[in-house]
């Protein structure tokens, strides 16, 4: 048998977080890694997890019981067809974020640090930067309101950084009690 | 202003799945879009439904749910559970019941018999819509049926 991938290994990993009753958000991604990362690995997780009965919802609402197969991609057309329970709107879908009823969310991006703040958003601190990526989307909600956050990087010394230099979705801030004294609701530990 | 999160919602909707995923027929009035809101705000939500279907039925329309079971707490069935009010397309009002109990409420002793006759005595809902009658509900009915 082949050895796992990276991303196999992770997917398992990931997998084995969710509890019996999970209501998952996979959201958007922009491609090659950042999308295997925030939107493939979690698909895959959320169906390995299907046996534990697991809800999630993939790209803004799509709400998927576990016996329903995956689309074949995850174009308009496909997930326009993709058999589901219920389809509720992008507004909907950050208002149950902040009803703090997510239990659990997936994002990426180019840095984290040791406070789990993750960016997103550009290298080095220069304004305008040197390097600007994508931005945040959603980030923010996942990481302030889904009650687990998830952030799936790639193990490198560039990504792992003491300070990231643009906080793009907050995790502990400067650590302490930086996320109470926004009134932020406590984060879950991990099991 | 902080937002109401009632202890227990009770909506009543068209249809659901066991799961508690709950939809709206297309047709429907637009006062009753705040029944989604309650729903959704409440700590424990009640859901009557006209209606339980299979799960097949409910993914035909996926756009129709208005509340997905995470937001359910638990869905009853109760065909003709607005009456003796209307449910949008599916039956109207029964006046004539509204009536009897417009002029029973002007005398205390007469409402408690009204509320011992209609509310108390029956056993469950279906012996009420007993009472009622099939002749009278089927009357109400814009569809000329249950569906």
């Amino acid at each position: 048998m082949k050895p796992p991938t990276i991303y196999e290994t992770m997917a398992v990993a990931l997998a084995k977080q969710f509890g019996p009753k999970e209501h998952g958000f996979v959201g958007l991604g922009t491609g090659e890694q950042a999308f295997i990362l925030a939107v493939g690995i979690p698909t895959v997780a959320a169906q390995l997890s299907v046996s534990k009965g697991t809800d999630f919802s993939l790209q803004y609402g799509t709400l998927v019981d576990p016996d329903i197969r995956l689309p074949e991609t995850l174009g308009d057309p496909d997930l326009l067809a993709w058999s589901c329970a219920a389809r509720l709107s992008v507004e909907r879908c950050l208002d149950v974020f902040r009803r703090g009823m997510m239990t659990c969310s997936f994002i990426s991006g180019a840095q984290v640090d040791k406070f789990g703040n993750l960016n997103s958003v550009q290298i080095g601190r220069d304004r305008p930067p040197k390097v600007r990526l994508t931005g945040p989307i959603a980030q923010s909600d996942h990481a302030v309101y889904a009650q687990r956050t998830f952030i799936l990087l790639p193990h490198d010394r560039r990504v792992f950084v003491d300070r990231v230099d643009f906080v793009s979705a907050p995790g502990f801030g400067d650590g302490g009690d930086w996320r109470k004294e926004r009134a932020c609701p406590a984060a879950v530990r991990p099991r | 202003m902080q937002a109401a999160h009632p202890d227990v919602a009770i909506i009543h909707a068209h249809s659901a799945d066991v799961h508690g995923n709950v939809q709206l027929d297309p047709l429907h009035w637009p006062d009753n879009d705040a029944d989604e809101f309650i729903g959704w705000a409440g700590k424990k939500t009640i859901v009557t439904v006209e209606q339980i279907v299979s799960d097949e039925e409910i993914r035909r329309n996926p756009e129709r749910t208005i509340l997905p079971r995470d937001a359910v707490t638990c869905v009853v069935e109760a065909p003709y559970g607005a009456f003796p009010c209307a449910c949008d397309d599916r039956y109207t009002y029964d006046l004539d019941w509204v009536g009897e109990y417009y002029e029973a409420s002007a005398d205390p002793a007469e409402f408690a018999k009204f509320i011992q006759k209609w509310v108390t005595g029956p056993e469950d809902h279906l012996a009420f819509l007993e009472m009622v009658g099939v002749d009278r509900l089927l009357e109400l009915s814009t569809r000329g049926g249950v569906l």
